[in-house]
């Protein structure tokens, strides 16, 4: 420690020596005038007195806490890195790259290199003969790079930190003084209002009749009084209105300040650990399980690595071995080996500069904030089962989170079952794809134009339904909207129909293959906008019909593909027209391939009714759109849903 | 220091004056110089690095100290610690419930400084310190020899110049014998050098050698043992950390923390508390 630091020591001493000793005599002087005013204490002067007080020591707290965080952001974090550096650099200076260089080395090696020319047995090149271990110089390298980076970015946040927060506080102190002031100030009218209040009770209550300078006097005091007592008074309102706002502000200042710190410093302890642990990770430093490990383990691993060396040292130099042959069975160990005059000065100049403060609230359980920190027992009581539990919305010790504690919210399954879902006969999607394989007799559909054709087979009849009654839906549509620009499209689908019909399902497994798969495919489809797969229907048709060609047709994709140009149609056909909006009652995950899936409580615009005269309790099949920012889903909905 | 040593001191210090004047030749090994030097470089170095290490250790008492400090502050503004009630729990083995921030923060803060930072203290004495410490007493044993062979040096010198001058000079019977003495003495002298000469020529790069694997532990304990001390630091903070609504980390990271701080500051501007 310099001189001069000592010396601020003893002057900060002093001075703190001195401030305490001025307090305490204003006190007494204070409160000696006070007894001798016989001044009434009302339970309002009472708590602005104990106000004061604390917003005095308040001040002082806040400039202790300021030039603490100065100390740390700018003295002692930087001279730990420092030295952390410092010892590293010295490391790699005797154990790493180039180590033990010294002052005109390359005189050394030249003289070497002189009389090497003249022997004929070549000598080892004394540049050769320096141990280095090459992964250890990087080791130590990267090291010196880590801690550099590493220190460079705490320092600049805790300088950040300081400088943003000095303000802050610097700020805060001022409003402080502020209240101070006003408090001193209502004191202060407080006090010329007792005086000229006694001058005139004096007068009153002499017994003799008033002449006319008394009286002239008299009503002077009277007048002052009353405007002192104006003051006085909005002074005083002002004064008990404000100060409890005032230590509301406050507590949310150190509240902020201590989390805000807290959180610092819990970054800057984690970037050091992330730092060394991936370090030590990427050296091998970690224990077997991939942990740091303890300080035992630690302890052993070096006792084993070092202690041969040591060894060897001690008994092969024979010069350190002759002189101290004792020193081979004395174990280095974990004592403090400084000696006890270093040690005195060490703790005498940490007291010197670790100075700690106490603010000393008026009331030590509680401290400054008391009022207004602890809720009302009950309620606390009532929100966290223990009546003197803290308001603090933000710290939960009391309530640590147990796994049995956290609630997925259920989905809202709403004690209305969901309605069943409208027979799926008299829409496309039917058409499309229908869910189950209908055996028997063919039925016919509503809206086909063409009289159904009788199949040999069970199966493959509705295929040829689905395919053709899309076109006749769609065509429809089109026509009804006296639009043909969609001919050639409209053509394609035919073609596609065509390939279709020619082909027929014969396997039933593959029915349930497929089903099974819808399923799956469901379960994400909303995320998809086109099947992934694009079949142009052109290709198909020069696609010679062969088995193949038919089982392409009839998988999911192509459904869902069959679905999307559907819907792009009905969109594109069907946006001039209002379409009304409705909000889902009801979960719907979608069943079947082109399905829209839906939740309770979406928005759901509806652009194509099938049949809507057949509207009925049991619902229909509509076509309905979710708009989501941008992007939109479409998909069959069941009208009786909403 | 005996009689016969002094006497030999200031014999010494007379052959190393005349040595400077030129009127003695000396003996030089470069080879030895050049151990010796990185010697002396490894020396400086270590008792240096050893220095650094303490530190080191006490800059992060400091640290942590500090901490403490700030830390007490804050949380004596909501109260003090009532130690009798502490301790009244503690003997009925209840726990103590604690209620607020700050307390717990400064408990915590405190446990480093009290705890987790004497736990350092053993370990790091032990693989860190110490082991520098034990490498730096081998230098004096080392040094010692280093002068014996330069007084030795010196002894050899002044026996050559002595018989070269004997050698020059014209010489008649008397000197012929002292001719033959000082050969004899500067053979044993030579001996002597030679023999402390080549010893210290063979076993220093030995030891300089050996110096990384004694020194290589002590460094890599040094990064574990504080990648262990920070992390318990991490370890023990972040335990409040889980006690703290999540909401406020995120507002930490966004700033909304010291923007909270900024409104306090303008709802005190609004009070406008002296009505000015």
């Amino acid at each position: 420690m310099s001189v001069g630091k000592i010396k601020n020591n003893i002057t900060h001493l002093g001075s703190s020596i001195g401030t305490s000793i001025n307090n305490a005599s204003n006190n007494v002087t204070y409160s000696v005038k006070s007894t001798i005013k016989k001044k009434k204490y009302d339970s309002d002067d009472e708590l602005i007195k104990e106000y004061q007080e604390d917003i005095k020591r308040s001040i002082k707290a806040l400039s202790f806490i300021s030039k603490q965080i100065h100390i740390i952001s700018n003295v002692v974090l930087p001279k730990l890195f420092k030295s952390h550096m410092k010892s590293v650099e010295l490391f790699a200076k005797l154990i790493g790259a180039n180590a033990l260089q010294f002052k005109g080395i390359d005189d050394y090696y030249r003289d070497f290199d002189i009389s090497q020319q003249q022997q004929e047995i070549p000598m080892i090149h004394p540049k050769e003969s320096m141990f280095e271990i090459e992964s250890l110089n990087e080791e130590l390298y990267n090291y010196m790079v880590t801690i550099d980076k590493l220190t460079l970015g705490i320092l600049n946040d805790w300088d950040l930190f300081y400088q943003e927060n000095k303000l802050r506080i610097i700020e805060m102190k001022g409003y402080l003084k502020d209240s101070l002031k006003l408090i001193f100030k209502r004191n202060q009218k407080q006090d010329q209002y007792e005086t000229l209040y006694k001058k005139l009770d004096k007068i009153m209550k002499k017994t003799t009749p008033l002449d006319d300078k008394e009286q002239t006097k008299m009503n002077n005091l009277e007048k002052e009084l009353r405007e002192v007592k104006k003051i006085y008074e909005a002074l005083d309102e002002r004064t008990r209105t404000n100060l409890p706002h005032v230590f509301v502000n406050l507590e949310e200042f150190i509240d902020s300040i201590s989390k805000i710190l807290f959180f610092k410093q819990l970054d800057t302890y984690k970037s050091f650990y992330k730092t060394l642990s991936h370090f030590s990770e990427y050296y091998g430093f970690l224990s077997s399980e991939g942990t740091e490990s303890d300080y035992q383990h630690i302890v052993d691993q070096w006792e084993n690595s070092m202690t041969p060396v040591r060894l060897q040292i001690e008994t092969f130099i024979t010069i350190i071995h002759d002189k101290n042959p004792e020193l081979l069975n004395e174990e280095i160990d974990d004592e403090d080996k400084t000696s006890k005059s270093a040690k005195m000065w060490n703790n005498l100049s940490r007291k010197m500069t670790d100075k700690s403060f106490k603010l000393k609230a008026k009331d030590h359980k509680n401290g400054l904030f008391n009022g207004h920190l602890i809720v009302d027992q009950l309620d606390a009581f009532l929100e966290y089962n223990n009546p003197t539990a803290n308001i603090s919305e933000t710290y939960l010790p009391t309530k640590p989170i147990r796994k049995d504690e956290v609630m997925i919210p259920d989905i809202e399954v709403s004690n209305v079952v969901a309605p069943p879902l409208p027979p799926r006969t008299n829409t496309a999607g039917a058409l499309i794809a229908p869910p189950t394989p209908r055996i028997g007799l063919p039925v016919s559909l509503p809206g086909s134009p063409m009289p159904s054709t009788p199949m040999s087979t069970n199966y493959s009849f509705e295929r040829t339904q689905s395919i053709t009654d899309i076109d006749s839906v769609e065509s429809a549509s089109i026509r009804s909207d006296d639009d043909d620009s969609d001919f050639e499209d409209k053509e394609s689908m035919e073609n596609l129909s065509s390939v279709a019909t020619s082909r027929y399902v014969t396997d039933n497994a593959k029915e349930k293959m497929s089903r099974h798969l819808a399923k799956i495919y469901n379960s994400s489809k909303n995320q998809i906008k086109e099947s992934p797969i694009h079949i142009d229907p052109n290709d198909l048709t020069s696609f010679s019909p062969k088995g193949d060609a038919f089982d392409r047709t009839s998988t999911i994709t192509h459904r869902l593909n069959e679905f999307d140009s559907f819907y792009h149609k009905v969109n594109f056909v069907e946006s001039a027209m209002n379409r009304k909006t409705l909000v889902a009652k009801h979960n719907f995950m979608g069943e079947q391939p082109g399905d829209l899936s839906f939740k309770e409580g979406d928005e759901i615009e509806i652009i194509f009714e099938f049949n809507p005269t057949k509207a009925s309790s049991d619902g229909i099949w509509s076509i309905g759109v979710i708009q989501n920012q941008g992007s939109s889903r479409i998909g069959m909905v069941p009208s009786n849903y909403f | 220091m005996s009689w016969t040593g002094i006497k030999k001191a200031i014999n010494r210090a007379g052959t190393q004056v005349m040595m400077k004047a030129g009127q003695i030749d000396e003996t030089t090994d470069k080879q030895f110089e050049f151990e010796e030097k990185r010697f002396k470089a490894m020396e400086s170095n270590s008792v240096k690095l050893h220095k650094e290490l303490k530190q080191y250790l006490e800059s992060l008492r400091i640290l942590t100290t500090a901490q403490v400090n700030v830390a007490e502050v804050l949380k004596t503004f909501y109260g003090e610690t009532d130690v009798v009630h502490e301790r009244e729990l503690a003997k009925e083995g209840k726990e103590l419930r604690i209620n607020n921030f700050s307390d717990e923060y400064y408990r915590s803060i405190k446990g480093l400084n009290d705890d987790v930072l004497s736990e350092l203290e053993g370990p790091y004495n032990q693989v860190v310190l110490n082991p520098i410490g034990r490498f730096n007493s081998y230098f004096i044993e080392i040094n010692e020899a280093i002068k014996k062979r330069h007084n030795k040096k010196l002894d050899y010198d002044l026996m050559k110049s002595k018989l070269q001058k004997l050698i020059e000079k014209p010489s008649n019977d008397v000197e012929d014998s002292k001719l033959l003495t000082t050969k004899e003495e500067l053979v044993k002298s030579e001996e002597v050098y030679d023999n402390l000469n080549e010893e210290l020529k063979t076993e220093l790069p030995k030891l300089i050698n050996l110096r990384i694997p004694f020194l290589n532990p002590s460094f890599e304990s040094f990064v574990k043992l504080q990648l262990r001390f920070f992390n318990e630091n991490y370890k023990s903070l972040n335990e409040i950390q889980s006690n703290l609504d999540s909401r406020l980390r995120q507002d930490y990271i966004n700033g909304n923390l010291e923007s909270r701080l900024d409104q306090v500051l303008v709802k005190m501007r609004e009070l406008n508390v002296t009505g000015n």
